[in-house]
């Protein structure tokens, strides 16, 4: 395990703690690694003397007594041009290298734990924001369909309420032929309003009810969604 | 060993190590595991502990173009080391007996 690796594991352990006390923890352990360094111990050997990174975490993890971040995901660091962690230079490149000291080490990593924190412009980010523009365009659909169905129900109610009025406005206006002479007409008008507003009350109620019917299915369904949401 | 024990004997031994002269981690480290088994993982939180008891304090000084965190023994710090001592007087008593007698 290289340092790189040993680091990168303690932190995804110890990501609840607050950020400067994280900063401390590794701070401690990158000064031991560059006295142990100095004193011709090679990577490998340190790290394995350091212990195995979780166990270290929970240690210090048990020690901690202050309040934790909130429990969310770890977002492991974003990784400057592409750089695979096991392509991370080692200790001894590092060291060859002037402009790698300690200090800037030190510099390098707290700019690692800001991104971590931020999240960047990583493929998570992307993903979460593909997540979330899937949502909101199926969310639309899903909304439209509904309302559809709502406009669809009430325009039935309405009409059917129509078709009753019409039927007894029909009928009312029927009985101007009947006494007018022409009786045949006029009773078939009076037939046909009869029929109107039969058609008319039997849709208002069918509407009606299966509004009821649809606006239970509908807060049911959303409750369920609710539940997943909030269970995730 | 009792792990509390232990970590009460750490700590004494820690303030003993520093009583000369400031020192840091991994000086700390060698001057005490020839007495007491120590790690690093096991020295974060007692040095975390004594300075928040406030018996010892911290500077960060930079040394070979890195900075480097130094502790420092407190007037507290040296008398948890006097009180310890008579702490371990008993304890010799313990050990003597225990010795003596369990055989």
């Amino acid at each position: 395990m290289t340092k790189y690796e040993w680091e990168k594991e303690l932190k995804r352990n110890i990501h609840r703690l607050p950020d400067d006390e994280i900063a401390r923890v590794l701070e401690y352990y990158n000064e031991l690694f560059e006295d142990n360094i100095e004193r011709g111990k090679s990577e490998r050997e340190i790290v394995s003397e350091f212990g195995n990174p979780s166990d270290v975490a929970d240690k210090i993890m048990s020690e901690y007594d202050g309040a934790l971040k909130d429990d969310e995901p770890f977002e492991a660091p974003a990784f400057r041009g592409g750089d695979k962690p096991n392509e991370k230079p080692s200790v001894d490149e590092r060291k060859a290298d002037p402009v790698f000291d300690g200090h800037s080490d030190n510099v390098e990593r707290k700019t690692e734990i800001v991104q971590a924190k931020g999240g960047g412009t990583d493929s998570r980010s992307w993903a979460l924001v593909a997540f979330i523009l899937i949502n909101i365009i199926t969310g639309f659909a899903l909304f439209f369909a509904l309302g559809a169905v709502w406009i669809v129900l009430g325009s039935l109610a309405v009409a059917g309420a129509a078709s009753t009025a019409a039927g007894v406005a029909a009928f009312v206006v029927s009985f101007g032929p009947i006494f007018g002479g022409a009786t045949a007409a006029g009773l078939a008008q009076i037939g046909v309003s009869v029929a109107a507003v039969g058609i008319g009350i039997i849709s208002v109620i069918g509407a009606v009810s299966l509004i009821k019917l649809y606006a239970k299915a509908t807060k049911k369904a959303f409750s369920w969604l609710a539940k997943g949401v909030t269970h995730e | 060993m009792d792990s509390q024990l232990k970590k009460g004997l750490l700590e004494v031994c820690v303030l003993v190590s520093l009583k000369k002269e400031e020192s840091y981690g991994y000086k700390i480290i060698s001057d005490i595991s020839p007495y007491i088994e120590v790690s690093e993982s096991t020295l974060y939180p007692i040095l975390k502990r004594l300075e928040s008891t406030g018996c010892l304090t911290t500077r960060t000084k930079e040394y070979n173009g890195r900075l480097r965190k130094y502790y420092m023994i407190t007037e507290a710090g040296k008398r948890k080391i006097k009180e310890s001592m008579f702490d371990l007087n008993e304890l010799r008593r313990v050990y003597e007996f225990i010795y003596r007698e369990g055989i």
